[in-house]
């Protein structure tokens, strides 16, 4: 092929430069002489220049390589290259560490129900301080009880009924001061306990308590409400503080201020037990820890002397109180409790008031009829009588009645007074029941039914119209004046009631309830043991009957081992009771003999008869059991044998032991052909016991032997005890030990070792997998989306054309 | 670089010589260039492609158990690259279209010419894309190409020669319109 010939092909080669110099000087050479060829080259000059000239804007940047590397050092920088050589080692660490956490995870599965259980949202912990350990108080010096909750930004808190007998502060900006600050108190000899729970949301509360002296109450006071007690004295401070806090209008979350004034107790005996001993009137205090009045809460106030005080100031506050807000108190605070009973006794009947007075009364006397006597002068005497007189006359002697008085009311008083001194008073109870409604409906009643009947009447005596109409005129007038007699007679009832006041007596003699007679019971248990149980159950009996008593109950049980039991129970008259039961003790011997003796008092409700009261005696009752003598082991006998044919052993020794009329009681046969054990229980008499010992030993090698003898008991009188006698022997039979033990040595350590480790590995694994399902499929949504992400980011804006 | 100098580059690099693998940074990245840009067609994202090749390879260069073969290793790091990036971007541009020879004689925006040049090289096959991207993008001279790529006299010879062939066979209608007055 020429050169000419081959130019096609070279010519992009040249322009390309990839032809060697030898070969371009022949080419250039060729292409001077050869118009065709030169032309071919040009045109693939051309070619060449206009391709690279329209996609010379693609080109790359001449420092490309440069960049590169400034890219790869970058990456270096920022530790890409570091990451890379300790990434099997993170690899490593970090499966282990994602394995660990996965396992704590499924572990903690199980107890996370639990301990989100538990609602810290409602959480309020109240501590509360009763016992008033601290400086000791004086009756006079009352000492105060604060108690209240704090509730930090309570703004969104709902009123909880709970709450309300506790202060609540609202939406204090800065609990941690406020509680600081309470706290501080306790310096000042103030007892100031507090807690303080906080829930999820950043809100917390404060429950606190303090036992301030009456100078320190202010102050804490004021502290506690959030402002300035603002008053000097203390009463006035806490009604101040209470009104202050109502009219900040908290609507339906009203601040609640418990106080506790807590006096010296003698003080709180007296509140509680008010007006005890006064005429027996009973009189109770209103309790006022249980009023309900809207704001303020005082117990017991400490003295009776400050009670009228306080409690007028309160209670007026309170009405105040109330009626602004529009709402009545449930209950009123009472001051007329604490005024003597007399005002109340003696009120001044109006003449136009019909009321009705009555009196419950319950007297002891010494001597019913003494009393009755004076009590008949002295209704006499006061205009009245004695209406009616029940008596009733006790075992003990002693009379309980029930008198009747009338008296004309204005003498009423006077005639109660005057009970005092036939006896002591147990129990008055003073009513009256006001009538007057009643009385005047009654009246008008009467007085309409009346002019009614006169207008009939009159219809009636002029006689017209016809028969028929005046028939039913008749009948009408029939029908009111029964009405009229009716309503007449009620009102001479309530004219009766009103006229004369009624008085019932219950009159008892002293020492009523006391018992007039004792009563003596006795009663015998005795057991015995006797030979021949049938023999001595039917002396028994006739022991019991000859001795003029009776036979109230006898069984006789036997039992499959042979013994039996007999039980009796028989009555005697209490002077030949002892005779019996001597007689009866020689039947056998006795291994219980009791005898219950009582005296019970009868009659009466109180303990103690009075001395000369007389005895009375029932009759004995006597309990017999008979029984026939216990088995009882005095002999026993452990014996060990070694020997190789345990089996055989153990069948010939049942042999030997039923041979010489022994009872096998218990016999087992356990292990495997090299190590076998045999035990056996023998029971025989004990006149057998040592030969059969002593041929069980042939059986092997005797390991160990040993033979106990008991003593019979003695018997409750102190002779030999009535048994059976029985011996008994454990025969064990064993294989030669083996030398080496199974369970022990390195082997078995190397076992547990394994067995604990692959338990281990086995809980692990059920940890794991249970975190697995548990993260599994957050890990894969978080690879989704990072996934994505990176796949959207990494898209090219535009791809070329 | 001759083959001994890159062995010895490549090996310092397992090493974790982070100059020597410059080296091969600076020998390379032309070719690995010419390569991607036959698949991506974009400047701009196969310049990037390059560096993602190259550092995806120093990450993984102790992994390279013929250090010999250190050329080859990194055009299949960029090929995949590209593939990944090719397809990606959009399947269409990727792939070559079918020969149009019948090309609406009245193209005269270059915008278009170059466009056709872009698919004209991008449907070469590769071992004559390279080398001739290298000579007509990066303007490389021939005895450049010869050491770039690591090929024989002989052999490159044939694959510019034919490879600048094909491609004037492929845009002659458009560069004979060229002479067309405007």
């Amino acid at each position: 092929m020429t050169l000419h010939e081959r130019m096609e092909s070279l010519a992009d080669l040249l322009i390309a430069g990839g032809l060697s110099n030898e070969e371009r000087a022949q080419a250039e050479r060729h292409v001077a002489d050869c118009a065709a060829c030169g032309a071919l080259i040009r045109d693939a000059r051309d070619f060449a220049a206009w391709a690279k000239g329209l996609i010379a804007s693609d080109a790359p940047p001449a420092d490309l390589e440069d960049r590169v590397i400034e890219r790869f050092r970058a990456a270096g920088q920022t530790g890409k290259r570091r990451f890379v050589v300790g990434k099997r080692v993170f690899r490593v660490t970090g499966s282990i560490a994602a394995a660990v956490a996965l396992i704590f995870l499924g572990s903690m599965v199980q107890v996370v129900p639990d301990a989100t259980r538990g609602d810290v949202n409602a959480q309020q912990v109240e501590e509360t301080r009763r016992d008033g350990a601290g400086t000791p108080l004086g009756a006079a010096k009352p000492k105060f009880h604060v108690h209240f909750t704090l509730d930090h930004d309570a703004h969104d808190h709902p009123a909880e009924p709970e709450e309300i007998s506790s202060y609540k502060s609202r939406g204090l900006d800065n609990l941690s001061s406020a509680e600081a600050d309470f706290r501080a108190h306790d310096r000042d000899g103030t007892h100031v306990n507090g807690s303080r729970s906080g829930d999820a949301k950043g809100r917390y509360a404060m429950t606190g308590e303090a036992t301030p002296s009456s100078q320190k109450f202010n102050e804490l006071f004021g502290l506690v409400a959030g402002g300035d007690p603002g008053a000097s004295e203390v009463k006035q401070a806490e009604l101040g503080l209470v009104k202050r806090q109502f009219e900040e209008g908290l609507g339906e979350q009203r601040p609640q201020i418990e106080l506790r004034s807590r006096g010296a107790s003698a003080a709180e005996k007296n509140g509680l037990a008010f007006g005890e001993g006064r005429a027996g009137k009973s009189t109770e205090l209103p309790d006022a820890g249980t009023a309900e009045a809207p704001t303020a809460t005082p117990s017991l106030p400490a003295t009776s002397a400050g009670i009228t005080g306080v409690f007028g100031k309160l209670s007026a506050f309170n009405r105040a109180q109330n009626q602004e807000a529009g709402k009545p108190a449930k209950q009123e605070l009472s001051v007329a409790a604490a005024d003597p009973p007399a005002s109340r006794a003696t009120p001044t009947p109006q003449e136009n008031r019909k009321i009705i007075r009555n009196a419950d009364v319950s007297l002891e006397v010494d001597s019913y009829d003494a009393t009755y006597a004076k009590l008949a002068e002295a209704a006499a005497a006061e205009k009245g009588f004695v209406a009616s007189a029940n008596t009733r006359k006790l075992a003990n002697g002693k009379i309980q009645a029930t008198v009747v008085i009338r008296i004309p009311p204005d003498r009423f008083e006077a005639v109660i007074a005057r009970f005092k001194e036939l006896g002591t008073i147990r129990h008055q109870n003073i009513g009256s029941e006001d009538v007057t409604k009643a009385y005047i409906d009654l009246e008008s009643r009467l007085a309409g039914k009346q002019t009614l009947a006169a207008r009939l009447s009159k219809l009636l005596a002029e006689g017209k119209g016809t028969v028929k109409e005046l028939m039913e005129v008749e009948v009408q007038l029939g029908a009111t004046n029964e009405a009229i007699e009716s309503i007449k007679g009620e009102i001479k009832y309530f004219d009766n009631r009103i006229g004369l006041s009624t008085i019932s007596l219950e009159i008892a003699e002293k020492d009523l309830g006391q018992p007039f007679e004792y009563i003596q019971t006795l009663q015998a248990n005795l057991a015995l043991t006797v030979r021949d149980p049938d023999d001595a159950y039917a002396r028994a009996q006739k022991e019991i009957t000859d001795a003029g008593g009776q036979v109230v109950d006898s069984k006789m049980n036997r039992q499959s081992d042979g013994s039996s039991t007999g039980t009796i129970r028989g009555r005697v008259d209490a002077d030949k009771f002892q005779a019996l039961r001597e007689a009866l003790k020689k039947l056998g011997v006795a291994t219980n003999d009791t005898v219950n003796q009582q005296k019970t008092a009868h009659g009466g409700q109180e303990a103690m008869p009075k001395s000369n009261a007389p005895l009375r005696k029932e009759q004995a009752v006597l309990d017999v059991t008979l029984s026939t003598p216990p088995l009882f082991v005095t002999r026993r006998s452990q014996l060990q044998v070694e020997t190789p044919e345990v089996e055989s052993a153990y069948a010939n020794s049942r042999r030997a032991a039923e041979g010489a009329g022994g009872k096998i009681v218990d016999g087992s046969l356990t292990g495997r052909a090299e190590r076998m054990v045999a035990v056996l229980r023998i029971q025989m008499d004990a006149d057998k016991f040592t030969p059969l010992v002593e041929s069980l030993k042939t059986a092997g090698k005797v390991k160990n032997v040993a033979v106990n003898s008991v003593l019979p008991v003695t018997a409750a009188d102190g002779g030999a005890a009535l048994l059976r006698e029985r011996a008994e022997i454990e025969l064990t039979l064993v294989s030669p030990p083996q030398l080496i033990a199974d369970e022990n040595g390195i082997g078995k350590s190397i076992r547990d070792t394994f067995s604990n480790s692959w338990a281990g590995m086995l809980w692990s694994i059920e940890k794991l997998f249970v975190g697995m399902s548990l993260a599994g499929p957050w890990v894969i949504l978080l690879a989704l989306g990072v996934f994505f992400w990176r796949r959207r980011r990494k898209t090219p804006p535009t791809a070329a054309p | 670089m001759d083959p001994h100098e890159e062995l010895e580059r490549v090996r310092r690099s397992q090493s974790g010589d982070r100059t020597a693998f410059e080296d091969l940074i600076r020998a390379h990245a032309r070719l690995v260039w010419a390569f991607i840009y036959g698949w991506v067609k974009d400047p701009a994202w196969t310049e990037d492609l390059v560096q993602e090749t190259f550092l995806k390879a120093w990450e993984a260069l102790k992994d390279l158990k013929q250090p010999e073969a250190f050329r080859g290793w990194l055009l299949t790091i960029a090929r995949r690259l590209a593939w990944r990036q090719a397809e990606l971007a959009d399947r269409h541009d990727a792939l070559p279209e079918p020969l149009e020879l019948a090309a609406p004689a009245e193209v005269r925006n270059p915008e278009e010419a170059r466009d056709e040049v872009q698919k004209a090289l991008a449907r070469l096959p590769e071992r004559y894309r390279v080398p001739v991207t290298l000579h007509f993008l990066n303007g490389m001279e021939y005895g450049a190409i010869e050491k770039s790529t690591g090929l024989a006299n002989g052999s490159l010879r044939g694959l510019v020669a034919r490879g600048v062939a094909k491609l004037r066979l492929e845009l002659a209608p458009w560069w004979r319109s060229r002479h067309d007055p405007a």
